[in-house]
């Protein structure tokens, strides 16, 4: 049980040095300057997301209808501008209204029809792409100004993405709400045991709304930063998404039975995923073996979540 | 009592958890046939004790030895094997099954996987026969009184090769004449050969049917001595290492006006009941297990749903939803079952106690730690926690310390009314006088208290008025100048 506890503490560290070692080994354009901009631009989306997801699964619940949320409003940015003509900033606002609304619509069948989270999520996640696809006919929308994509193509200090930056600050904002509001502390108190939040005062229901309305909120935000960085609106954005910020969540020690966890930790395994992917890539590992090897984090994760609650046996020896 | 042939024997068993010493160097032999208690106050290493004996836990020194053979440890496995049985105070059925299928569970008594209800009904309604205890078999187990649960835990350790039965607290959930029952129970499997180590806090009940008894204090042990040779006070003494009379404290302050008033309260399980309570008084709920006790003070609190009636707090109609409705006009609710509904078990002592206050002591949504550790500060003071920090989990202290970290909470939250829930369920002698001597001081600040509990003893020594209560109906109110255990009972009963 030893090891558990200390990997489960520093465990993910671990594993980001090893990575680093291994891709570097595999191949030297890893550890290059390029290449690590490269990385924080693709884990800055995934990290956003972090931080909405780490609130929903500290209340006990699940979002896996971010993947798809994303897509939608990488569409309707590009739609709300190129088609309708809106000025950049009010299709950016827009389209964050929808994500923000979708969470809240969420939340509100999760909290008051108590439907699982699982399934809602995954119910909505399934009916999002189909809508998406269906509202751009399937194809890229193309023709986004260039203003739009400053997100994704411009640096500060000369080094630092934007998307970077916007990372940053919504990790900190997650930071603080997490650890200096009520409502983070609520949102910790409902998923370790929500009766007794219930009969303490806290109206459990609001707070999972609440949960799941402000991760809409944030997936909004990732949309916008990837509509940057691919410069068209792709109905397939988001995809896959979801799960990659889920198993970096959990690796990084957010447990998937709520109350549990720090962003801290979940942005570490966050790291993870992204190294990985882009370690992957780099070393000429096709998609499919990705998806093989991501689908092993994924369980391993997840084991180890699990293995706090599972007792080990002991040896009986008779004496006499 | 069958000789004195040791079948049990603890030998200089420690055991440590982080920052407890829990047990150290306590060694027991339980003969075969007899009933041997087990006491001390919360903390003192009983449950630690059943935790070696059943295998849950291994000690860190120690040998366990059973019919002869020495065992460094036992596995919840062997345990089994050997036949010592442990019942708990959490029942461990499955609600849905039948009384027989949950006797028979992980049996295999089928016939080429077709599972025998027969077969298994019959043997369970031999083994309720040798208990002479009148049940239905093919009943499912949650229609069944609380009472009765504990029997089919009972017959389910019986139906296996038992030797050694553990009851922990089995009479806290029971009312008196359940308790009457169980003991007759206890007493025929005695007679039957069976050895069986009592654990309660129940002083009456255990001279009443120990043979002997085990005192433990700090995780040491104090005592083994023939019941014969003790009386409460001796007990009470090695318990708590100091004299102690059990009395109730007194008080002697004015009552103030009417400050709550239910009216024609009715939901699901609570018919059309309708009471009030004055500033500084403490109004006692008296009746059996399933009487709608509880659910009376749910349905006020907002927790389920009050179908008609009305509540005011002083003299202002409230409308509550829920909890947070009743906790943000002064209400407090100390529930009856701390683990589940009263603690974040593995969140920090401060963070329990503020609770209840977080968004008061918030501005514009942060919360104030200073505060917050000034509140958990000065209640742990006032309520005297035993703990090295704050900071510790809520799961790190003894059942009476827990306790008192749910009563901080509401105590924090400066509460007009509380209601308490068997305020002193499963805590020890010293706490609970702690916690009589703390409604005290609250009834004296003018607060008003409601107290449920099933111990006729607390309720009519704290309370100034009791209602009784039968089937979801208010059967009568007693003053206390008509209180006695009969009356209450016969109302309690619905005879009145």
């Amino acid at each position: 049980m030893k090891f558990v506890e200390l990997f489960k503490k520093y465990g993910v560290v671990f594993i980001l040095v090893i990575l680093f070692v291994i891709f570097t080994a595999l191949n030297p354009a890893f550890l290059t300057v390029t290449n690590i901009i490269n990385i924080s631009k693709q884990v800055a989306i995934m990290a956003i997301l972090s931080v909405g997801m780490t609130f929903v699964l500290l209340t006990g619940g699940i979002e896996l209808s971010m993947g798809s949320v994303v897509s939608l409003v990488v569409v309707t940015i590009s739609m709300f501008v190129t088609i309708l003509g809106w000025p950049i900033s009010l299709a950016i606002l827009a389209s964050i209204a929808i994500a923000t609304a979708i969470g809240l619509l969420n939340g509100i069948i999760i909290a008051k029809v108590k439907v699982p989270p699982l399934i809602m999520t995954l119910g909505m996640q399934i009916f999002l792409y189909g809508f998406t696809y269906t509202l751009c006919g399937g194809t890229p929308v193309y023709g986004i100004p260039n203003s739009l994509k400053w997100v994704g193509q411009t640096y500060i200090f000369g080094f630092l993405p934007v998307s970077a930056l916007i990372m940053i600050i919504i990790i900190l904002i997650g930071y603080f709400v997490l650890s200096k509001t009520y409502l983070g502390r609520y949102f910790y108190a409902i998923g370790s045991n929500e009766e007794t939040a219930n009969l303490s005062g806290i109206n459990s229901d609001r707070i999972r709304i609440m949960a799941y309305t402000c991760c809409g909120f944030l997936v909004g935000i990732a949309g916008m930063v990837m509509l940057g960085r691919i410069g068209s609106g792709q109905p397939s954005a988001g995809e896959g998404y979801e799960m990659d910020v889920l198993t970096g969540c959990v690796l990084g020690g957010v447990s998937l039975n709520g109350g549990k966890g720090n962003l801290a930790k979940a942005f570490a395994g966050i790291l993870v995923i992204g190294i990985l992917s882009n370690g992957m890539s780099l070393a000429g590992m096709d998609a499919f073996m990705q998806k093989m090897v991501k689908g092993l984090v994924l369980m391993l994760a997840v084991i180890l979540d699990s293995l706090q609650y599972v007792k080990i046996r002991r040896k009986v020896k008779v004496i006499s | 009592m069958a000789g004195n042939d040791v079948i049990l024997s603890l030998k200089h068993i420690s055991k440590s958890y982080p920052g407890v010493q829990a047990l150290d160097d306590v060694s027991i032999d339980f003969y075969k046939g007899e009933i041997h208690c087990i006491i001390g106050e919360n903390g003192a290493g009983k449950s630690t004790f059943i935790k070696m004996a059943s295998g849950a836990n291994e000690p860190d020194s120690g040998t366990i030895e059973f019919e002869g053979c020495v065992y460094n440890t036992m596995s919840p496995k062997l345990s089994k094997e050997l036949g010592i049985e442990v019942v708990y105070q959490e029942f461990n059925l499955a609600e849905d099954l039948s009384v027989a299928e949950n006797m028979y569970l992980g049996n295999r008594l089928d016939k080429c996987g077709v599972f025998q209800a027969k077969t298994v009904e019959k043997r369970a309604a031999e083994v309720f026969e040798r208990i002479k205890v009148n049940i239905d078999c093919k009943k499912a187990v949650k229609d069944l009184s609380v009472s009765y649960m504990q029997f089919v835990e009972i017959a389910k350790a019986l139906a296996k090769n038992l030797k050694v039965l553990i009851l922990d607290e089995p009479t806290a959930p029971l009312t008196e004449d359940e308790v009457d029952k169980l003991l007759d129970v206890v007493l025929d499997l005695k007679e039957q050969g069976y050895t069986i180590i009592y654990i309660s806090h129940r002083l009456p009940e255990l001279f009443r049917i120990g043979d002997r008894v085990t005192v433990l204090r700090d995780g040491k042990k104090i005592i083994t001595e023939d019941m014969k040779n003790m009386d409460t006070d001796k007990l009470i003494t090695y318990m708590v290492g100091r004299k102690m009379s059990f009395e109730y404290p007194k008080r002697n302050h004015e009552i103030g006006e009417v400050i709550f008033e239910a009216q024609h309260v009715t939901s699901d399980k609570v018919n059309n009941i309708s009471f009030k309570v004055r500033a500084g008084e403490i109004l006692g709920i008296g009746g059996l297990v399933g009487a709608g006790r509880t659910e009376l003070l749910r349905a006020i609190f907002g927790a389920d749903i009050m179908l008609s009636g009305a509540v005011y707090l002083k003299g202002e109609k409230l409308e509550i939803r829920h909890p947070a409705d009743a906790v943000a006009k002064g209400m407090g609710f100390v529930t009856e079952d701390r683990k589940r509904q009263g603690l974040l078990l593995e969140d920090s002592i401060c963070h329990n106690i503020s609770l209840a206050i977080l968004k008061k002591i918030s501005r514009l949504g942060v919360v104030d730690i200073k505060r917050e550790q000034k509140y958990a500060e000065k209640e742990k003071d006032l309520l005297r926690i035993k703990t090295p920090t704050l900071e510790a989990p809520a799961n790190s202290l003894s059942g009476g310390n827990q306790q008192k970290v749910v009563l901080a909470k509401w105590l924090a939250a400066d509460c007009r009314i509380i209601f308490m829930d068997e305020p002193t369920r499963g805590v020890d002698v010293g706490a609970k006088q702690e916690i009589y001597k703390l409604m005290n001081e609250l009834a004296e600040q003018g607060i008003a208290i409601v107290i449920v509990s099933s111990e006729m003893e607390e309720l009519m020594g704290m309370s100034e008025r009791i209602m009784v209560m039968h089937e979801g109906k208010s059967t009568g109110e007693l003053r206390k100048s008509e209180f006695s255990e009969e009356t209450v009972m016969q109302y309690a009963s619905g005879l009145v």
